[in-house]
């Protein structure tokens, strides 16, 4: 029993050594490799997603292609890891990708262990159900229960601040399931992922999103910890996209509806630039 | 040690989520290793059933259910059956939804995977009873049942005792599956925390404490009643 722990702990001060261990920067590795290695998403539309070719594509994915063209000098050297919440940040301290960039919220927990660039969107927690729910209102859902993806952000809040009953899945699929099958009044999600649901054949037609958006969070890239020579380099790319309009046209691009977030970056990110 | 931080547990929130968790993990636990010792001392009746198409609807039910990986069977009861099931009306919304709720579905599940091994660890004491005792029953005037109830199962149980606490404490640590259907046990609630705060390894950890604790309790119950049943000269040495 004793070795066992002394064995557990010695490989739990490994781990954290490898993690802890100072990388050198970013961007002389990207130089040295002559490639980006970004983390996307390949299961929210459309923002990353795979094609009907079997290709990752959405708007995140223009904008890596972007990020590599200016860090790596050609969209082509672009290496996409397709990654999830619960690995997204893991992958980037242990050095096995160089960026996030995963429709990843802004939130101080996360802020403790990576570095995030300025914002380039944002989202909040909507709540996708039946239009004959009969539910227009957050208060209203007390003591119901409400689908959701196990490891948001929001099922804490929506557990202590409306007395929501939460109905946890592990993907989007299982739970848009259940909540076509009537196990929860409604699925709570992101709103830019609804909005986009909404527009699919036969969800539009019953389904649609009556709550005041809650709970608005921005979305970063997530950059490893004290890298400032990185944030520097994509902070200034993104603020190059947003003043050129690359956000909002993709938006248009990939039928999303336009969101005042984009416009209002835009607009802001022109401002600052003096253009 | 390790700057390990368990702060965290001081959050109601958190404290509220564990204790549903571990609960429910107990209650799906309990309830899975009854009704799948059930099915198990039943099947095995059956399957020396003098009907041959009782013996091959055993025979097919343990096929079915050892042989498939009981994360699917999760899904189908959740997802599936829930489909050809009447639905049920839910007096909080007033809307219809499916007869079976996650926990149920869970609980079926793993009784039904469960208890197919069950079946065949029980079939194994079984075989091990020898003939001559049951010749001796047969000349008592025991009818299938009594000799079934009164002298086959008592001797075979004690003979597979210990592949059943295997089965048991597997079906215990393959409760935590059922957090794939949204069913709020331990591990549900603890990737829950551990997304929120970032506490990965003590949430683990803790979780990791939590199965050896019941686990270890099952077991230790299991060999209570192991040494208890114990007949002098019969399955152990001495």
């Amino acid at each position: 029993m004793r070795n066992t722990l002394k064995t557990l702990l010695l490989a739990g001060a490994a781990v954290g050594l490898v993690m802890g261990a100072a990388q050198a920067g970013t961007l002389d590795e990207i130089e040295s490799r002559g490639q980006v290695v970004i983390g996307v998403k390949a299961d929210y539309p459309p923002y990353g997603f795979i094609d009907p070719e079997g290709e990752i594509a959405g708007l995140e994915i223009d904008m890596a292609r972007y990020l590599a063209l200016r860090l790596a000098g050609s969209e082509h050297r672009l290496e996409m890891v397709p990654v999830v919440a619960a690995n997204r940040i893991e992958l980037l301290q242990q050095g096995r990708i160089d960026l996030v960039l995963a429709t990843m919220g802004i939130t101080e927990e996360r802020a403790r262990v990576i570095d995030f660039s300025r914002p380039y969107y944002a989202s909040g927690t909507a709540l996708l159900t039946r239009k004959d729910s009969g539910v227009s209102d957050w208060e209203e859902l007390a003591g119901q229960t409400a689908c959701g993806i196990q490891g948001a952000l929001y099922n804490r809040p929506l557990e202590e601040d409306f007395g929501i009953q939460m109905l946890n899945f592990q993907g989007t699929a299982e739970a848009y399931q259940a909540l076509q099958d009537g196990r929860c009044i409604g699925f709570a999600y992101d709103d830019s992922a609804i909005m986009v649901k909404l527009q699919e054949e036969g969800w539009g037609a019953d389904f649609h999103q009556p709550m005041p958006v809650i709970q608005p969070v921005d979305w970063g890239i997530g950059i490893r910890q004290g890298d400032a020579e990185m944030k520097e380099a994509v902070d200034a790319i993104i603020q190059e996209m947003e003043a050129s309009g690359f956000i909002v046209a993709a938006e248009i691009k990939w039928e999303i509806t336009p969101t005042e977030v984009a416009r209002d970056r835009h607009a802001m990110a022109r401002e600052e630039l003096g253009w | 040690m390790l700057g390990l931080d368990y702060s965290w547990l001081a959050v109601p929130t958190y404290q509220r989520w564990l204790i549903t968790g571990i609960t429910n993990t107990i209650w799906l636990s309990l309830i899975t290793i009854l009704l799948s010792v059930a099915i198990g001392i039943v099947g095995a009746w059956l399957q020396g059933s003098r009907s041959a198409l009782v013996r091959a609807v055993v025979q097919g039910y343990v096929q079915v259910f050892r042989n498939t990986p009981p994360l699917v069977q999760l899904f189908f009861f959740f997802f599936v059956l829930s489909d050809i099931l009447p639905r049920v009306t839910d007096p909080a919304t007033g809307m219809t939804r499916p007869m079976l709720g996650s926990f149920e579905s869970a609980v079926i599940a793993l009784s039904l995977f469960a208890g197919a091994f069950n079946v065949e660890i029980f079939r194994s004491g079984i075989e091990a009873v020898p003939r001559t005792t049951i010749e001796a029953c047969l000349s008592l005037g025991y009818s299938r049942l009594q000799q079934y109830r009164h002298v086959v199962l008592p001797l075979a149980f004690r003979v597979c005792l210990p592949a059943l606490n295997n089965n048991l404490i597997n079906l215990v640590k393959t409760t935590t599956l059922a957090s794939a259907i949204a069913t709020p046990e331990l591990l549900y609630y603890a990737g829950q925390i551990y997304s929120d705060n970032f506490r990965t390894m003590e949430v683990m950890l803790l979780i990791w404490v939590a199965y050896v604790g019941l686990v270890g309790i099952l077991v230790l119950v299991m060999h209570r009643w192991e040494r208890r049943l114990r007949v002098p000269g019969y399955g152990h040495q001495g």
